[in-house]
């Protein structure tokens, strides 16, 4: 019954002391049939645990199997199929988004029946609302729990999260300078460290440099944006980017972008 | 599964508008809230739709497969797992070259095909075990500490659900080995 050694089950659950575990990896090293248990048994846990998506390595496209798949996703019928599903997504999106936005007609003037009442008894002060959605508990960490972390975003996160924005600004402009390829979310970060020190054509810099990154955080760049014009009590430049942002109900920030046009007129 | 929704992969690889209308007005919906409350947005999950659509053609034409239970449950899975990839290649460092763009995206749509692949093998070999088995596993595999597995199954003590649950292992293990599906994704 025993199809793979029990110590790769005892190293994964950490029921093995420092000594036994060093001369495990010692032994993974070495023993390439052990090795290979090991990879199979962690991404058994990976994918029955529901945890990360498993990703294979890319020597697998080098397999018949992979050449086909790519071959007919390089070719017209794939494109012609993409193109299909465009059309059939379009077309939907068109009809449904205009019943979603007959809803959120409704549920926005009650939004804005509420946003006046609060600011009635409020100084409608700009500081007050960037303070009330800057969010900074909503940014993804740039440091990922077990994982091999980029010493220098570390240090520079910790600063960011410590308020000392100018060594923050220091710390991420020389990541930005010496790493080829650079995690999205220190551009947020660094933005908001120009933000908090004043320098706002450095703040909106960054957020250009997120909205070119062609990653999935780069819709957020709108948003942050909006940011520097509150901050900045540029009111015009501030509608501006809010009305590019509540032009369509899915962008980054709708309903906030909205309730801000509305505190702000 | 049933006989129309056999006919429905079939009418799908023809690449057919009114089936894929179809499974808009129907499996769309779920794909959308799933996506959207996992941090996406409503483009994200048109994204995937079209993603998980493409692929499914793609590995049909390759190899023609049947889908055991609903159409709907495997297609809800496939844009899951597809979206879970997303979300990991987001934490990834980014570069930018947009020269090579298609190529680089068949590749992509082809590691995610082969990893959905694996994924499904994963899934069905789970499923061929004894029903203590599944349940021992599945318990194991949440993480749940080996005392509280004890005490709700009624087992001796920890040893007895120690050793069972590596027999349940290997015997999963074995099965994943002996699929030729495996040692063909496995390497070259």
């Amino acid at each position: 019954m025993k199809d793979y050694p029990i110590e790769i089950d005892d190293y994964l659950s950490g029921n093995m002391s420092i000594s036994e575990q060093q001369a495990f990896e010692e032994r993974l090293r070495t023993d390439t049939e052990l090795a290979k248990e090991f990879k199979l048994q962690k991404e058994m846990l990976a994918i029955y645990g529901d945890e990360e998506w498993v990703e294979e390595d890319t020597d697998i496209l080098n397999t018949d199997k992979a050449k086909q798949l790519k071959t007919f996703f390089l070719g017209d019928e794939s494109a012609n199929l993409k193109a299909t599903i465009q059309e059939v997504v379009v077309e939907n999106h068109a009809s449904s988004s205009y019943k979603r936005y007959w809803f959120i007609g409704i549920a926005a003037s009650i939004a804005v029946l509420l946003t006046v009442s609060l600011f009635v008894f409020k100084d409608n002060n700009y500081d007050d609302l960037y303070a009330s959605y800057i969010h900074l508990d909503e940014i993804p960490s740039l440091v990922t729990r077990g994982e091999d972390n980029h010493t220098l975003l570390e240090k520079a996160q910790l600063l960011f999260e410590a308020q000392k924005y100018n060594e923050a600004v220091q710390s991420f402009s020389e990541y930005h300078q010496k790493e080829t390829s650079i995690d999205p979310l220190s551009y947020i970060y660094n933005g908001i460290s120009y933000i908090e020190l004043g320098k706002f054509d450095n703040a909106l810099k960054q957020f250009e440099l997120l909205k070119k990154s062609n990653t999935l955080q780069a819709k957020k760049a709108d948003w942050y944006k909006a940011l520097v014009f509150l901050k900045q009590k540029n009111k015009v430049a501030l509608k501006t980017v809010l009305n590019t942002i509540t032009a369509n109900s899915s962008n980054y920030k709708y309903q906030e972008a909205k309730e801000l046009l509305d505190a702000i007129d | 599964m049933s006989e129309n929704e056999k006919d429905l992969l079939k009418l799908l690889v023809s690449g057919d508008k009114t089936v894929i209308q179809d499974l808009y007005i129907h499996q769309f919906p779920k794909i959308r809230s799933f996506i959207l409350s996992n941090s996406g947005t409503v483009s994200d999950a048109e994204d995937i739709f079209q993603k998980a659509l493409l692929q499914l053609i793609a590995r049909y034409k390759v190899k023609a497969f049947v889908i055991e239970g609903s159409f709907s449950g495997y297609f809800y899975a496939v844009c899951r797992n597809l979206w879970r990839r997303e979300l990991n290649k987001q934490k990834r460092i980014v570069t930018n070259d947009e020269l090579i763009e298609r190529n680089k995206e068949a590749e992509d749509m082809t590691m995610a095909s082969l990893e959905q692949e694996k994924w499904e093998l994963f899934q069905e070999k789970l499923a061929e075990l004894s029903d203590n088995c599944k349940q021992l596993l599945q318990m194991f595999f949440k993480k749940i500490p080996y005392k509280e597995i004890v005490e709700k199954l009624g087992y001796n003590n920890d040893n007895v659900v120690r050793q069972r649950i590596f027999n349940c292992k290997s015997q999963l293990t074995k099965l994943i080995k002996k699929d030729t599906r495996f040692n063909q994704i496995k390497e070259l």
